[in-house]
């Protein structure tokens, strides 16, 4: 019987469906609450707890309830990085989408290509290390 | 029967034909297998960070693989970036569901709000 409930549900529009709640309520929740208010109410990252120090990802709580009221400036204030990620990700998500002409191709290789991803690994690790360096 | 693959007459063409048909098509008309560049660089910002990078790491190998007409290195390493990416994953959703369910059953703000207090 459950396996039949789950036959059931687990058609795709069903799926994405609940994955829209989720995303709904995370946004609702994201917007409308602070985590820096709410520290304790909010996971941490682990490292930080763990080690004191902070990780690339550290303020992207704070920085989405930013961006979800429309502070963009204090959102880079908070975590450039993840501000900066966010355009670069979706593009990437697009190309990964559509089927790309030779032309897009090499716009993909300039991109997301071997000298890229080196840049993004460098930027990843410079800004680590520089969060924690003027902290 | 000689254009078969290992026979002579393939191999003695070699250095008249040096840049073999596939390695054209390589760098035009294809794309790359799946880096998982993307949901390394998610699974790293949303916290885990040691394991986050290596999946960045694999994307990088191939990327530059696939580019130097290693197409079963490359494969081989975007299923090492798919590995590592879905660990780091793991490991972000684990954390976070531990946490929720720390806040929710145990009191836990209290409690962390008792230790913030006590030191």
């Amino acid at each position: 019987m459950v396996q039949r409930f789950w036959q059931a549900f687990k058609a795709p529009s069903n799926i994405y469906l609940l994955f829209a709640v989720f995303a709904a309520g995370l946004i609702f929740i994201y917007k409308n609450f602070d985590p820096a208010a709410y520290t304790e109410y909010f996971p941490k990252c682990p490292l930080l707890k763990f080690t004191g120090y902070q990780c690339p990802g550290c303020g992207s709580q704070r920085a989405t309830h930013a961006l979800l009221n429309l502070h963009v400036g204090k959102a880079f204030a908070i975590n450039p990085l993840f501000v900066i990620a966010i355009p670069y990700l979706l593009l990437g998500f697009i190309f990964e989408r559509i089927t790309l002409s030779e032309k897009l191709l090499r716009v993909r290789k300039a991109l997301f290509g071997p000298l890229a991803i080196k840049v993004v690994l460098v930027i990843i690790i410079v800004f680590w290390i520089g969060r924690n360096v003027n902290s | 029967m000689f254009a078969g693959v290992g026979s002579p007459v393939i191999f003695l063409n070699f250095h008249l034909n040096p840049k073999p048909k596939i390695m054209e098509n390589l760098n035009t008309g294809q794309k790359p297998p799946k880096t998982w560049l993307l949901e390394s660089i998610l699974a790293t910002i949303f916290c885990c960070i040691p394991v986050g990078i290596v999946g960045i790491v694999n994307a990088t190998k191939v990327e530059s693989r696939f580019y130097a007409g290693d197409i079963a290195g490359a494969n081989q390493a975007s299923a090492d970036a798919a590995k590592w990416t879905k660990i780091t994953f793991f490991i972000g959703v684990t954390w976070i569901v531990c946490y929720i369910l720390f806040i929710v059953f145990f009191g836990g703000a209290a409690i962390l709000a008792g230790l913030q207090g006590a030191e």
